[in-house]
Formats: structure tokens, sequence, C-alpha cells
């Protein structure tokens, strides 16, 4: 009873949050509107790109990557798995780590020399910095499945990959799922960044309301940004949530 | 059935098996037995190949497993480990389902089996759709017996399945599981470190102690090499008391006597067919005279001394 009380609730925390994205990205005139009133004085400011194509591009400069991580790092993941390599495993999984404490800055501003300004440096920054988390919970959700289990699947006669797609990945999805939550969270974040290098998405409009010190057009890109971050994670909870 | 010849293996520079031979009847219940680290897991898998041995044969009905594709021999062989080891994300019916899909059986096929096998294993039908975790221990258990058992294999291999169990529940997997050897026949090959467990399942025993056979025989055939420092430190030296448990009333054959012929003032004690030997020789030791008399199932008595238990324990055949 309980569950699915919590399934009806999220569904609805999902919906509300849809509308509120939408209004924000298409209804934020309003609020402008009602603050112009009181403070007069705004720096005028012309969008040469729509505000709803912004939001769209952000959504492609952070799912795309994200996607085409997850592809990688699952390939990868059963890979090594299959290989059955420790060394080689445990070398993919400090690389991740290490990986990791690289600011998203640093990657961006390092692949501008080679793939130029727009939008194909910031992608190949996020494409990196998803990879890491879902290759490591792959070799780790893979590795963690209870021996008995996979002694008991080879026993009975499956082979290697009948024992991966059968057995091991569904059992390893939640841990799976819990690394692509946070490579996509931290993307959809991380997309603003690609602004700074001439790439598009809601990073355009925060970066203009920095250099013009207007804080409502810093809250006007920021704002759907943490709406989509907030119903990504709300849409992989049931998928991750299933590790206990 | 199973025939293994000359068997060798090991690990690193460390012999488990030296030189391991071993046959097994068709219907037999052979359980491998010895103190841990004595080989007996390593030869039971070395039958389906989850070990690889590195010299000597086996012979599963007949033919060599190395002409077999490792997959294919497995499909083959029913397998039964204490880790159970089911299938968290499957359903108690997808579990049982997983060698006939293997094996490509037709899914009314399967449909057909997996609920002859609830009712061999006695689980109420609608455990069907349940799933691991919302089995008990002992309830998985009998899972993973019948997951073994659900292809029909001949052969069955069970490495320590009740071992995780606890004693209440060990003792009525032991009787269910026995209950359905009888009927089905299988050729199994057990194994346990637990003796009563072995005497109990047995057919036969094989005693193993670091990496080599130290002993076949029947249950009560062991009996007499409680001697050897070896086997009568690791069976016990109350081995024959153990062994009077494995016989049960109901399947003996007990002398008749006459009612009248009964010493009226000692009485009799009621029985039922699941008394064992054991019992009886309890009670004889809890009365104080050399024998007891008892009234037996079927109503008729009987009167017995310890010469008597002795002669049943030698001679009754199961």
């Amino acid at each position: 009873m309980a569950p699915a009380l919590c399934e009806e609730m999220r569904k609805a925390q999902i919906a509300i949050m849809l509308l509120l994205l939408a209004f924000s990205v298409f209804g934020f005139g309003y609020v402008e509107g009602l603050y112009l009133k009181f403070a007069p004085q705004r720096a005028k400011i012309v969008e040469r790109t729509p505000f709803f194509v912004l939001a769209l591009q952000h959504l492609a400069i952070a799912l795309v990557p994200t996607a085409l991580a997850l592809a990688v790092a699952l390939l990868t993941g059963c890979a090594l798995h299959l290989a059955a390599n420790d060394e080689l495993k445990s070398l993919f999984i400090s690389a991740s780590s290490l990986g990791e404490t690289f600011p998203s800055v640093a990657i961006i501003a390092l692949s501008v020399p080679l793939l130029g300004y727009g939008n194909l440096p910031c992608m190949l920054a996020l494409f990196i910095y998803a990879l890491l988390p879902v290759l490591r919970n792959t070799i780790t959700g893979l590795s963690q499945v209870q021996k008995g289990v996979t002694e008991a699947a080879k026993g009975m006669g499956m082979n290697d990959l009948q024992r991966l797609l059968k057995i091991e990945l569904p059992l390893a999805a939640p841990i799976i799922a819990a690394g692509l939550k946070v490579a996509l969270i931290i993307n959809i974040s991380a997309a603003t960044l690609g602004a700074s290098v001439g790439a598009g998405g809601l990073g355009v409009t925060i970066i203009s309301g920095i250099r013009t010190y207007d804080t409502l057009l810093v809250i006007k890109g920021t704002l759907p940004v943490l709406l989509m971050a907030l119903i990504a994670d709300a849409l992989l909870a049931p998928v991750s949530r299933k590790l206990d | 059935m199973i025939s293994i010849k000359d068997l060798y293996k090991s690990y690193d520079g460390n012999e488990v098996l030296h030189g391991v031979s071993l046959d097994v009847a068709p219907g037999e219940l052979m359980v491998l037995i010895g103190p841990s680290g004595c080989g007996k897991s390593t030869l039971l898998k070395c039958i389906n190949r989850m070990v690889n041995f590195d010299s000597g044969t086996i012979h599963v009905g007949g033919r060599d497993v190395r002409q077999y594709r490792e997959e294919v021999l497995r499909r083959g062989i029913g397998y039964c480990i204490q880790e159970v080891g089911l299938f968290p994300h499957m359903s108690v019916y997808e579990n049982i389902a997983t060698v006939p899909r293997l094996l490509k059986w037709p899914e009314p096929k399967i449909r057909e089996r997996a609920a002859e096998l609830t009712g061999i294993g006695g689980l109420p039908a609608g455990y069907l759709t349940k799933y691991p975790r919302q089995l008990s221990g002992g309830e998985a258990q009998r899972v993973g017996v019948l997951r073994a058992l659900a292809s029909d294999p001949p052969v069955l291999l069970m490495d320590e399945p009740f071992g995780a169990v606890d004693p209440l529940n060990r003792e009525k997997l032991q009787k269910e599981f026995l209950r359905i050897q009888t009927e089905l026949k299988k050729t199994v090959i057990f194994v346990t470190h637990d003796v009563d467990e072995a005497i109990l399942l047995a057919d036969r025993i094989t005693l193993m102690d670091k990496g080599k056979v130290v002993a076949i025989d029947k249950p009560v055939g062991l009996e007499a090499l409680l001697d050897d420092g070896f086997v009568g430190g690791f069976l016990g030296l109350e081995y024959p008391l153990r062994l009077l448990k494995r016989y049960e009333v109901g399947e003996l054959e007990l002398c008749d006597v006459d009612e009248g012929a009964l010493d009226k003032d000692a009485g009799a004690v009621q029985i039922s067919p699941e008394t064992t030997l054991k019992d009886l020789l309890s009670m004889m030791i809890r009365s104080d005279k050399d024998y007891i008399q008892v009234r037996k199932p079927d109503g008729r008595y009987c009167r017995m001394g310890l010469e008597d238990i002795k002669w049943l324990l030698h001679y009754a055949k199961r």
C-alpha cells in the first residue's frame, strides 16, 4: 500500500515540476513584466535566440553526451567483466575516480583548441564526465552479484553471455542507474558552463545576466536548469531505488 | 552411471584430489563426506566441470564429460548448492524454468512441468509467482532442489544443499528429499560434512581425507572401520548410536508377540511409524529392564531386547 502511495506522489511531483518547467520556459515574461513595474531601469537585452530554443539546446547538450556515455560505459563495463581481469577492472575504477576530480571547466577549456568554439567541446567534456560514474558503477554492479547466484547460473549451463544478459546486468541495473542519475544531474547543471566557450543552452542567459548585473535574468536561466535536474532525479529514482 | 577413474587435481601446486576413483550406480544416492579441505566439493565440481581436473577420466552415462561442451554438459546435470543461488529478480516459476528454457522446451511444457514439480516438492501452486525474497530459507532451498530437477536430469549434484538451513528445517528437508528420491530414483552425488545427514540419506557413503578416498561403504558397513584412527575420529565412536536413527519402525519388520505372552507388569509403549531404533534403545535405557514391550502402529505387540535391535540394525534393508 505504502509503495503505491509513494508511486502516486512521485508521479504528481513530476507532473508539477513539468508544469513549473513549462512556465519557467514560456511564461517567465509575466514575472519580468511584473518586475519592470518596480525597477524600470533595466539594461535592454536582445535575445538572439528565443528562450525556449535555448532550453531545448540545453537539454540536447546535456542528454546526448550522457546517452552516448551510457552506451560506451555499458559496453566497456561488460567487456571488462567478460574478460574477468581484476587488475584491469580496478585500474578503470581508480582512473574514473581520479577523472571525476578534474574540474569540468578545465576539460571544456582544454578541448577548445581541439574542437574549436561551440557545442562540441562542451559535449565532449560532459561525455567524459558522464562516462566515469556510469562505467565505475557498471563494473562494481556486475562484480557485486552474489557468488552463489553466478555459480548457480554457471552450474545450470548458461554461457558467459547468457549469464551477463539474463542475470548479471538485470541485477546490476539499480547500481548502474544510480551512476547514471549522478551523471545526468551533474551534466544538466554543468551544461551551463558551455556558454563560456560559445555553446548554446541556458548558460547563455545566465552569462548575459551576470554581465549586465541582472539578477532576474540569471534566475530566468537557472530556474529551468534546476527543474530539469529535479525531474531527471525523480524519473530515475524508481530504478535506482530497487537497490534496497 | 557415474564412473570416476584416477582423478588428480591441484591448485597452485596444492594437490586437492590425489587419484580418486569412484563408481556410482544408477539410482544410487552417494554421499561424499570428510573434513573440510578433503576435496569432496572439488570432486563434485569436476563432474559437471565447474572445476577442470588435471588428469583421470569421468564418465557420466557412459560418456566422457570432456566430450561435451561445458554448458551442454551442465544443462543435462542437476546442480544444487548451499547458497541456493536463486535469481532474485526472477519469480519462482522463472527460476524453475531456467534450464528448460536453455534446452528450448516449449513454454506450455515448462508450465506443465513447473506445476508437476510444485506437487513433488509439496509447495502450494501460488508459490510459482512469488519472488525469492518472499521465501524463507527452507522454502528457498526447496525451490533450489526443484530448479535442479526441472528438466528431469538423470544425475543430480548437490553441494551441502541443506547446510545453511536451521536444524529443525534441515531435518524436514532431508526427509522430504529422501521421499522425492525414493520416488524419482535419480543418481545423486551429495556432499556434506554432517555425519547424521550422511547416515540418513546415503545408499553408500564415500569417506574422503586429504584428496583420497578412505572408505566407500553402506552406512552400516562403515561401523566396522571405526578402529581406524581417522575414521573413528571423524565419524565419532558413537557412530553406531547415530546409525540407529536412520531406521524407522515403519520400514522395518518387527516380530509379533501375542498379547498374552507380554509381561503384564511392564506394560507396552505405543510407537508410531516414525519411531526410530534409537528411540527404542532410549526407551530401553530409561526402563530398568533389558527388554522393551511396544504396541506397534498396526496394533500388534512386540517384545525386543538389545540383541533384536542390533540384529535389525545389521540386517534391515531400506
